[in-house]
């Protein structure tokens, strides 16, 4: 379970220099330490902005909008490291990656699309009946349920093809 | 497709992770090319021929033959 997440932290790293795939495996403290890059930087920041901008309505228009485009230019530095971190890779790891991420976009793509739905449907009242889960509160769009269910569903992904070319 | 990186491989005593490092590859790679699970690169397949002196149809091949 721990090494499921550090290999998934791994991607968050904040480096330019070639990565050994062998090594994603492994729990190391370099990995774990992973997990502080700039995903969760964008993450962090996106739900402080979610917090704070309806609570501070008087703020100025600058500070506002520094606020939410803080957790995109973080979300984009995110992007950037693991475009390196990709180009590092050897030519299957660099497959099994890219397949993931296709795999990840498709699935969050069809959450987004089902979710409306699902609400109309009516399946997030009868599970806010049953429960105290408020689902149809939630806005897939926000950057932070963005990137943590796309992350999540790559994870996911990744795992499957590991296994496959193993 | 077919190969013969196993075969080639053993003839030279070297382990998955010798070969690895001799193409600059990870072992995993090298273990899923031999298993016929992942078709290298052109690149990586002509790096396979070129380490055993060999031409790149004498290691890989459609299987159609």
């Amino acid at each position: 379970m721990l090494d499921t997440l550090t290999s998934m932290l791994y991607i968050a790293f904040m480096n330019d220099r070639p990565n050994i795939p062998e090594e994603i495996q492994r729990c190391t403290w370099r990995s774990l330490k992973a997990g502080g890059g700039w995903m969760f930087i964008a993450m962090g920041t996106s739900i402080a902005a979610d917090y704070l901008l309806p609570q501070h309505k008087d703020w100025p228009l600058v500070l506002r909008a520094l606020l939410v485009l803080f957790p995109i230019a973080a979300a984009l530095l995110y992007v950037r490291s693991t475009a390196r971190w990709v180009r590092g890779m050897d030519e299957l790891h660099r497959h099994i990656t890219l397949c993931a991420f296709l795999v990840a976009t498709v699935a969050y793509l069809l959450l987004n699309m089902a979710w409306p739905l699902l609400d109309k449907a009516g399946i997030f009242e009868a599970i806010s009946q049953s429960t105290n889960l408020r689902l149809e509160r939630l806005y897939l769009g926000n950057c932070t349920l963005t990137l943590a269910f796309t992350y999540a569903f790559w994870g996911m992904g990744l795992r499957v093809l590991y296994r496959r070319y193993q | 497709m077919k190969n013969r990186v196993r075969e080639l491989r053993t003839t030279k005593a070297w382990s998955q992770s010798d070969l690895a490092v001799r193409l600059g590859v990870s072992r995993q790679t090298v273990n899923a090319i031999e298993t016929e699970r992942y078709d290298p690169s052109l690149p990586l397949a002509f790096k396979v021929a070129r380490l055993f002196k060999l031409n790149i149809e004498q290691v890989f091949s459609d299987g159609s033959e």
